[in-house]
């Protein structure tokens, strides 16, 4: 099943670089900047089994500071912050908790026109806010902090003015520590390159 | 361009510095070691109560916070304990599943201990008439229904532990009656007076207090370290329980109930005193 989904995600990168080669070096319709870029983003996380039983979809925001290195590649660091009611067996009950993730990532795409397509992956630290998962083992005693990955994609839509763009993205993210918790990270942003 | 870069770079630092402080003060959650079961008849002709203690896993005291301690406590005239009011904001969350296929009622009556005394109004009531009011718990106590093979849900606040602690500390170490103690909302006290001590006419009318001149300042308002919970439903019914802890001075063990097996050395070690006036 890894190897399929590994397949998978190279295909998908390669669809992404081709796209990326044959569009790179057009004179796009709509000109769009290219450097230092930040991003701001408003979007829910939810996770996937088995987690999803203990911890509900909650609001989440993301910010991200980034480069174009080159038209399709560029570089990143994310903080992103969500919040979620733990439906964890009772006691307790209607209690929320926090999950705080911040990393760097890389992104490979290219754009047609005003439509852009990436892809993305990187590592990070992700930090939870209390230990209301420890009743179902997600977290260990004195484990808040772990590592996490991510990877996912998304589709851009350049507005003429040639600093904004919106977005709209979806990760996948993995906590291996904490029970390897898996969850679909989405967001609506807002993107301004300098 | 550069305008729009420090904008970012600010709000960038921004959502560090408030995801840092976001962590602070955030509920740390103790589950009861195990839950209690009670209601059944005990062969006497009465039904059996559950109790549980639940001791708040708390740092060792560092030297420099001793210190501090010992230089206030000079100045106020007054020992000044290491778990203050304030220090730690705690609440317990609860369910009661009742096993019974007819509806019953149970009693939750919270009681506990802090660093120099621990309340047991089981213990005080010994000699006292069983038609005469009984040694109030701390907090609880309240009739509460539950239906048939039902569960209900509920909690004790962080301002009626502030209270029971506060209440705790004027009992123990201020010889305010308990009734007064637990009647009277004092969570807000500024201080309390240590009273002479209580004593009791031929009727068993509690006699006029006066104060000694010894004043507790709210600073020196000795924090609850230890919950104690007390089960008494009126047929078999199962509780179950969990501290939560908002730790505002940041002096509890980071590893929780876990800390008793794995970092015993670690955690400071309180011995109470029974109150027994």
């Amino acid at each position: 099943m890894a190897a399929r989904m590994t397949a998978k995600m190279v295909r998908i990168a390669c669809i992404v670089l081709a796209l990326a080669a044959t569009t790179a070096g057009d004179a796009f319709a709509r000109p769009a900047s290219s450097g230092w870029y930040a991003e701001g983003g408003l979007g829910a996380v939810t996770f996937l089994p088995k987690a999803y039983k203990s911890a509900a979809p909650g609001p989440a925001m993301n910010l991200r500071i980034g480069r174009d290195l080159l038209p399709w590649f560029s570089v990143g660091v994310t903080l992103a912050a969500s919040s979620h009611e733990a439906t964890v067996p009772a006691p307790p009950e209607g209690e929320w908790f926090q999950l705080y993730r911040g990393g760097g990532d890389v992104r490979l795409g290219g754009r047609i026109d005003r439509i852009a397509l990436f892809i993305e992956g990187g590592a990070g630290l992700a930090m939870i806010s209390s230990n209301v998962l420890g009743k179902v083992m997600i977290t260990e005693p004195g484990e808040n902090i772990a590592l996490a990955f991510h990877a996912g994609g998304g589709l851009e839509y350049q507005l003429e003015n040639r600093h904004y763009a919106f977005g709209l993205a979806a990760d996948g993210f993995l906590i291996p520590q904490f029970d390897a918790l898996k969850a679909i990270d989405s967001r609506l942003y807002l993107r301004y390159t300098y | 361009m550069r305008r729009s870069m420090a904008v970012t770079t600010t709000l960038f630092g921004t959502l560090l510095g408030t995801l840092a402080g976001a962590c602070t003060n955030d509920p740390l959650y103790i589950p009861g070691a195990m839950a209690l079961e009670a209601g059944m008849d005990d062969g006497a002709g009465g039904l059996i109560e559950a109790r549980s203690s639940l001791q708040l896993p708390i740092k060792t005291e560092t030297p420099l916070d001793a210190q501090t301690r010992g230089t206030r406590s000079g100045s106020l005239m007054v020992d000044v304990p290491y778990v203050k009011v304030g220090d730690l904001e705690v609440s317990v969350e609860w369910t009661i599943q009742n096993l019974d296929s007819t509806e019953g009622q149970a009693r939750i009556q919270l009681n506990g201990a802090n660093e120099f005394y621990d309340y047991d109004p089981a213990l005080l009531a010994a000699g006292i008439d069983e038609d005469d009011p009984q040694p109030p718990g701390l907090e609880g106590d309240v009739p509460l229904h539950v239906p048939p093979g039902g569960r209900i849900s509920g909690l004790f606040r962080e301002d009626q532990l502030r209270e029971a602690s506060i209440d705790l500390d004027g009992i123990t170490r201020g010889n305010v009656n308990p009734f007064r103690a637990t009647l009277t909302v004092d969570k807000n006290l500024t201080a309390f007076s240590e009273l002479t001590a209580l004593v009791y006419d031929e009727n068993g009318e509690p006699l006029p207090q006066e104060s000694t001149g010894v004043v507790y300042p709210r600073e020196a308002f000795a924090g609850i370290v230890r919950v104690d919970l007390v089960f008494k439903p009126d047929r078999p019914m199962v509780l179950e329980y969990v501290v939560r802890v908002r730790d505002v001075r940041g002096i509890m063990h980071e590893l929780l109930d876990a800390a008793v097996v794995e970092a015993p050395g670690e955690l400071h070690t309180f011995a109470p005193m029974t109150y027994a006036p």
